[in-house]
């Protein structure tokens, strides 16, 4: 029985870890498929972080703060996508870029307009995106609680006290952006557009339909759901900015997108997987094992990071990126 | 477009991992959702399908498909957008013969519907077999609209080839040594693997200069650069001075050279010049190890030689530090040829020596090559200009679509009866043997008439 408290307790732990990381990976899914590479995802990531959290310090109000962080990516998104869409640029260049520019600029900012060593100050209450408390979650959390009652019935009490309600409303949002994802990708014309763009432009130009233009939308998308990613770092997850916050994520994204071979369900689930991976982590943190002992807590945290490894070189077959992911488009040549 | 045109591009414009019925959609969708599209259009291919004869599983994946029947994809997307002129370019360059018997049934079908269908294609027999109308252009220019009813082949040939005035080139007769370069058997494919190069056999010989005519993309790109080993080969082999030479692998090219075979490309600017070094730079290249010792290069050295080619070619502006993309066209081909020759190779291979080059240097160009010739060298000459080869070669080999259908004496061939050689128009699995050319046009006729697919199109038809 536990056992079974503790795996609900990991499991909310994996959503809350795995959030940002699944925004990234269907931010990124969007652009690969429509032929752009974005290794940007981790400055656009750390930026949008940046920039919610500052606007919401200043105003007060987390939805400006969201809306601040979409429109941080959304600008990084234009760069990526001038130099890459309009001036042929090398994509991963370009990205790799932002990511410098994010690095640099968040902690300049940050130390000149609120000087606290590149932070941001600390938000409080109702500052944060706070957790949505479903109907009756308290009673059945209470209910849940008690030993003496019927365990059957303790364990749906405690997943949807614990699991369903009481996430954010970011957390909400990213769940449902997987089946919608799936649908705009297969089942509307935009989306059969999206997926031939990154593989054949050309036949898409041939047919009368603008590469650019196309390629623009799905940096937009990109930009929102990497900016609500961001947001949700900053003003959910954490209480403000702290520097290089992001630590990677964006990179984990990427290779989560191709793990998941870039669609949309498969990248729900590599996301949990690392998520899990990652809060596992910080359960086994000090803890005695049998034959061992005391375990270094860096050794645990190299752990997700192994098995990221073992399983994307192990595991994932032969990942076919679309065909024309990185190649800026030229008309004629 | 929205005006009704269709076009079939030579290269497929296919979404490659996307079923048919997405790709016939891709652009022309009828609704938001792609559901109802698919469904719509899925009842329309079906009605096309019956009514002209395409039939495409539609949800096959493209690449899955065989070339013939994404051609067939690709003329549906065109049915599918309401097209009702249809622009096919070069469509049987990648298909079987039987492909081609039946891309051709379905545009008869097409045609016999009321469509309008303009065929792209520099083979003579399609357009005698399916055309009711043909017209020809030649250097950007329409010079010649003919009924193909009241034409011949040997006409649209003669319009093809043009009737320009011959730059004469004063030269003696040859004096052929032995055989210097050999090639057997020789298969070759290009980047798409489809074979380009069908087992193709010649020898050049010392002292003599052999022509490779032919329209341009028959194959004598890849036939080039099989030999001088730019391009692995799939089989056949190539013997310089009676030794089979290793070309494989990415070095193949730098054994030829050390072998004795010097390479004029046919595109400088893509493969014989760096326009980014200065000249001397590009005078060296290649062969750069020659001047200094171990790493070092010696730039003394090879500033020397380049002047010394640059007087001796005639290279203007004279200053082997400029640019070489400043040179024009004409000095730019004098700097790889004088590279080239000045090594005193065996056996000299030259892709289209004075393409973009001006009439004076053209003559020059042309008079160092039976310089050469007369030193005792073996000359491979490739060129789809048919008064260059008339005017330099000593033998000519005529290409057709990967194959050497004839072989000709320049001063006797008729370059009427040359043009249908190198539009096809031969009997099939005929050997020609060495110096037979059709003396007069009759019995070209007659293997025409016997040969033509129009003819024979009609046993076609009925099962």
């Amino acid at each position: 029985m536990q056992f079974f408290f503790d795996m609900v307790l990991i499991l909310d732990s994996t959503i809350r870890l795995s959030i940002p990381l699944l925004l990234a990976c269907l931010a990124g899914l969007y652009s690969e498929r429509a032929g752009i590479v974005d290794i940007g995802l981790e400055g656009k990531l750390l930026g949008s972080a940046f920039g919610a959290a500052a606007a919401t310090a200043v105003t007060g109000n987390p939805w400006i703060g969201l809306l601040a962080g979409v429109g941080v990516a959304m600008a990084f998104s234009g760069i990526h996508g001038l130099a890459s869409i309009n001036l042929r640029g090398n994509q991963t260049i370009s990205g790799v870029a932002l990511n410098f520019l994010a690095a640099g600029l968040t902690a300049f900012l940050g130390q000149s307009w609120f000087g606290r060593g590149g932070e941001t100050p600390p938000l409080t209450g109702p500052q944060r995106l706070s957790p949505i408390q479903w109907p009756y979650a308290a009673e059945l959390g209470a209910f849940a609680d008690n030993p003496d009652n019927n365990a059957l019935l303790r364990i749906p009490a405690e997943i949807y006290s614990e699991l369903i309600s009481g996430q954010n409303i970011l957390t909400y949002f990213a769940f449902l952006a997987v089946p919608l994802t799936a649908f705009v990708l297969f089942r509307t014309r935009f989306g059969l557009r999206l997926r031939a763009v990154g593989e054949n432009p050309k036949a898409l130009d041939t047919a009368g339909i603008s590469v650019t233009l196309l390629r623009y939308q799905a940096l937009v998308i990109t930009a929102v759901l990497v900016g609500i990613g961001g947001t949700y770092l900053s003003i959910a997850q954490s209480a403000g900015f702290t520097p290089d916050m992001s630590n990677g994520r964006g990179y984990i994204a990427l290779a989560a997108l191709i793990f998941a071979k870039w669609r949309p369900w498969p990248a729900l689930l590599v996301c949990l997987l690392f998520g899990f991976l990652d809060a596992l982590q910080f359960r086994l943190q000090g803890i005695n094992f049998a034959v061992v002992g005391q375990v270094p807590v860096q050794f645990i945290q190299m752990l997700p990071y192994i098995l990221t490894i073992i399983l994307l070189a192990g595991f994932i077959g032969r990942a076919i990126a679309p065909k024309a992911s990185g190649i800026p488009y030229v008309k004629e040549r | 477009m929205a005006l009704g045109i269709g076009m079939v591009h030579q290269h497929f414009m296919l979404v490659e991992n996307f079923t048919v019925l997405e790709n016939i959609v891709l652009g022309a969708e009828d609704s938001r959702l792609l559901d109802t599209s698919l469904r719509r259009a899925r009842e329309q291919l079906r009605a096309l399908a019956k009514d002209y004869g395409l039939e495409v599983d539609p949800d096959a994946i493209i690449e899955d498909l065989s070339v013939g029947q994404q051609q067939r994809v690709e003329i549906l997307k065109a049915l599918y957008r309401g097209a009702e002129i249809l622009i096919l370019d070069e469509p049987t360059g990648v298909l079987t013969p039987a492909e081609a018997d039946h891309l051709f049934r379905i545009l008869r079908t097409l045609r016999d519907e009321g469509k309008t269908i303009i065929l792209i294609t520099h083979k003579l027999r399609e357009i005698m077999a399916i055309t009711d109308e043909v017209s020809v252009m030649r250097q950007g220019a329409m010079v010649k609209t003919l009924e193909t009813a009241q034409t011949s082949p040997a006409e649209i040939a003669e319009a093809m080839v043009g009737r320009r005035v011959l730059l004469r080139v004063e030269k003696d007769q040859a004096a052929p040594g032995k055989v210097m370069l050999e090639v057997k058997n020789l298969v070759v494919a290009d980047d798409f693997k489809i074979p380009r190069v069908k087992d193709v056999s010649f020898s050049v010989r010392a002292g003599e200069i052999v022509g490779l005519a032919g329209v341009s993309g028959n194959g004598q790109s890849e036939l080039l650069e099989a030999i001088t080993g730019m391009r692995d080969q799939t089989s056949g082999t190539v013997y310089l001075n009676g030794q089979a030479l290793s070309l494989e692998g990415d070095d193949g090219a730098a054994r030829a050279r050390a072998a004795g075979l010097a390479h004029v490309p046919e595109d400088r600017l893509r493969m014989g010049l760096v326009t980014n070094f200065q000249a001397w730079e590009n005078t060296v290249l290649g062969y750069q190890d020659k001047y200094g010792g171990g790493p070092g290069l010696s730039i003394a050295d090879a500033k020397a030689a380049a002047r010394e080619h640059i007087a001796k070619f005639d290279i203007r502006p004279t200053n082997a530090e400029l640019k070489t993309a400043n040179f024009s066209g004409g000095n730019q081909q004098k700097i790889v040829l004088a590279r080239e020759m000045e090594r005193d190779p065996d056996v000299l291979v030259i892709g289209q020596p004075t393409r973009g080059v001006d009439i004076g240097a053209i003559e020059f160009i042309h008079n160092e090559i039976i310089k050469m010739r007369d030193e005792g060298k073996a000359i491979l000459l490739v060129s789809v200009e048919l008064d260059e080869i008339r005017s330099l070669s000593d033998r000519i080999l005529v290409m057709f679509d990967g194959h050497i259908v004839g072989e000709a004496d320049p001063a006797t061939a008729d370059e009427g009866a040359l043009g249908l050689l190198m539009a096809g128009v031969t009997r099939e699995g005929g050997t020609p043997g060495p110096g037979t050319m059709p003396e007069h046009v009759t019995p070209v006729e007659r293997t025409l008439t016997e040969f033509s697919p129009k003819d024979n199109s009609s046993k076609d038809v009925s099962p």
